[in-house]
């Protein structure tokens, strides 16, 4: 076997698993507050990878068009959680996670009829050379989007760590009635959550468009890969989706470059289920009482 | 269990069976054109998948959301049993049930031991998989082309080749479909599964064996999605993979849900009305996911319980609706998450406003 084959698809790994990571982060911070799957969460981040397409199109400068791009997806979180969520959080689980079914079809087909089902190029707004160290060729492109999406991970888990906003998130995701006794105001908080998932998420987003393309189906796709990514690295921790986004990347290079593309999400999904069943509560996760 | 019937009510019920058999025998006769009377083929064949479903999911309470892959192992089973492999279609449409059943209950034993999110990420990943594979085994589904010229059913001498004759084969299978989980939900074992459902750990103090009536939920669910898949096939004349995807399975909940988790009637009625309303509403075809979505999310807020749901179901899916008392009366909505003990006035904080 190659070594250097092996080394081009680690990177190819690391650069699709970053991307992952950054979708996942603001997907578990949803998951470990509300303990809900928010099955919106890929459609937002979709949509608003449409609109900084479509921004970008209207000649906007890329440094104007994306942060309004992730701004619009905030609020699409935000009006997702006011519409879809708030009035069904006191329901059994079933129910918003239906609910989130819902806002997500509508997402979905809301963007499939302003902007087809094609599968469009997004403007690359990176330089794109090929960089060799010794024998192994990689894309400059890949080196950025790591970068990238390790910063804005690192940003978004210092405003947790550090900020009285963040603070306030810590205490909601512990305990909610505890939270409003505080004097903090739970329903602001989880705007906020919400709000971040799509913000980060969009950026997520545009990173992912770069590197692939725009399609109305990556929605339901990163649903699916955050979730993965979250429940291989544990629910509700930053870390843990950031590393478990990495981990499902490298895999999925690992199996297309080496077992069979064709089957490389079935592969994965059975190795997902695989581990549920010996791990039933994630890799790293710790055991949890299911919220009743 | 009965209680004493008196006669009166014996022949009303009575009457309405007899009503509504004549009803369902004479409707062919009703049909104004043949593109009607496909739709109403239509709905039959989809009844099975919204009472499976309700089985699954509104008397045992797990959220499955691959049901559409049972439906396309079903298809493609019978499909392929009647086209290569030569079976007669009673063969090929009691294999396709039967291989759809097992494959649910290989997926049933992992999924008794995940929690009830990781079920239906369990589930979902079964769909996807079942359909990647559809999409990529060449040789035995010819992948995206899928499957033409499957033939329509045939007993013996009798081809079911029109409309008029494949009504009624399906009709009876469908009933019989309905029948039998009507008689499984009012046995002992439908009293189980809606413990299994209200509190798993109750149900099992109280001897209830929770894995076997899962697996039992599962079994009987997916067996029934098999028998329905194989009726599609038959009735299209053709198999393709781009049945069987996680939208179908959404559907299928839809369905249930529509009608009423609990009630076996609503599902009825939620597959009639989900089926045919985008053919009443031709005009709006391009906009039918998007007011699907917004049904669900309009049903989930306001009636969990759907149009028929039961009482039971309705308490397990009970929800504060003072939000939308508050929105009317133009205040704001406040404490619709606000457990009742924090709503004691002079906390610091905003309730105290």
């Amino acid at each position: 076997m190659d070594v250097n084959y092996l080394i081009k698809q680690l990177l190819n790994g690391l650069a699709a698993g970053s991307i992952y990571a950054l979708v996942a982060v603001g997907y578990n911070m949803v998951y470990g507050i509300l303990e809900l799957i928010n099955f919106a969460h890929g459609d937002i981040y979709m949509f608003g990878t449409f609109i900084a397409l479509a921004l970008l199109e209207r000649h906007l400068p890329a440094p104007v068009a994306i942060p309004l791009a992730c701004l619009a997806g905030g609020l699409t979180g935000m009006l997702v959680e006011r519409v879809a969520y708030r009035p069904v959080r006191n329901a059994p689980r079933v129910v918003p996670m239906l609910s989130a079914v819902g806002a997500a079809l509508v997402l979905r087909n809301l963007a499939q009829l302003i902007w087809g089902t094609e599968t469009m190029p997004f403007p690359q707004l990176f330089p794109t050379r090929m960089i060799q160290v010794g024998e192994v060729q990689f894309n400059s492109l890949q080196v950025i989007i790591l970068a990238l999406a390790l910063s804005l991970t690192g940003l978004f888990a210092l405003i947790v760590r550090r900020t009285k906003l963040g603070k306030a998130t810590r205490c909601v995701a512990q305990d909610i009635p505890a939270a409003r006794l505080m004097g903090i105001e739970v329903n602001r908080i989880i705007q906020f959550v919400y709000f971040a998932g799509g913000f980060f998420g969009v950026a997520g987003g545009v990173l992912f468009a770069m590197y692939y393309a725009v399609w109305i189906g990556m929605g339901f796709l990163g649903t699916m890969k955050a979730w993965i990514a979250c429940i291989i690295g544990g629910i509700g921790s930053l870390q843990g989706a950031f590393v478990g986004g990495l981990i499902l990347g490298v895999t999925e290079a690992l199996i297309s470059g080496f077992v069979s593309s064709a089957y490389r999400d079935a592969i994965c999904y059975g190795l997902v289920m695989l581990v549920l069943v010996f791990r039933p509560m994630g890799i790293f996760g710790r055991q949890v009482a299911e919220k009743v | 269990m009965m209680g004493r019937t008196t006669l009166w009510q014996f022949s009303r019920r009575f009457g309405l069976y007899v009503l509504g058999a004549a009803l369902l025998l004479a409707l062919p006769k009703m049909m104004p054109n043949e593109y009607v009377f496909r739709v109403v083929i239509a709905v039959i064949i989809d009844i099975p998948l919204a009472l499976a479903q309700n089985l699954i999911t509104g008397f045992t309470g797990m959220l499955t959301l691959g049901q559409a892959a049972f439906y396309g192992i079903g298809a493609y089973t019978s499909a392929l049993l009647v086209l290569r492999a030569g079976l007669p279609w009673p063969v090929a449409f009691l294999a396709a049930g039967l291989v759809a059943c097992l494959f649910g209950i290989l997926l049933g034993f992992p999924c008794l031991r995940v929690g009830s999110d990781y079920l239906t990420l369990m589930t979902i990943g079964f769909g996807e998989i079942f359909h990647i594979v559809a999409l990529n085994w060449m040789d035995l589904t010819r992948g995206p082309m899928g499957i033409p010229g499957v033939p329509p059913p045939q007993i013996g001498p009798i081809v079911f080749d029109t409309s008029f004759r494949m009504y009624y084969l399906y009709l009876a299978i469908t009933l019989v479909c309905y029948l039998s989980m009507h008689r499984l939900t009012k046995s002992h074992v439908g009293r189980a599964l809606i413990a299994i459902r209200e509190d798993e750990t109750a149900a099992a103090t109280m001897g209830i064996n929770v894995a076997y009536y899962k697996v039992l939920a599962f079994a009987f669910g997916t067996l029934w999605a098999g028998f329905s898949g194989s009726m599609l096939a038959h009735f299209l004349a053709f198999v393709g993979p781009m049945t069987f995807t996680l939208n179908e399975s959404l559907f299928h909940m839809q369905m249930a849900i529509l009608g009423g988790l609990g009630s076996l009637p609503g599902s009825v009625l939620g597959a009639a009305i989900l089926v045919s309303l985008p053919q009443v509403f031709q005009p709006l075809y391009r906009y039918r996911m998007l007011l699907n979505g917004a049904l669900m999310v309009m049903l989930m807020a306001w009636r969990p319980q759907g149009i028929m749901g039961t009482s039971a179901a309705a308490r397990a899916t009970r929800l504060d609706l003072r939000w939308v008392r508050d929105l009317v009366r133009g205040k704001k909505a406040k404490g619709a998450e606000a457990p009742q003990c924090l709503e004691a006035e002079g906390l610091p904080g905003r309730e105290s406003e």
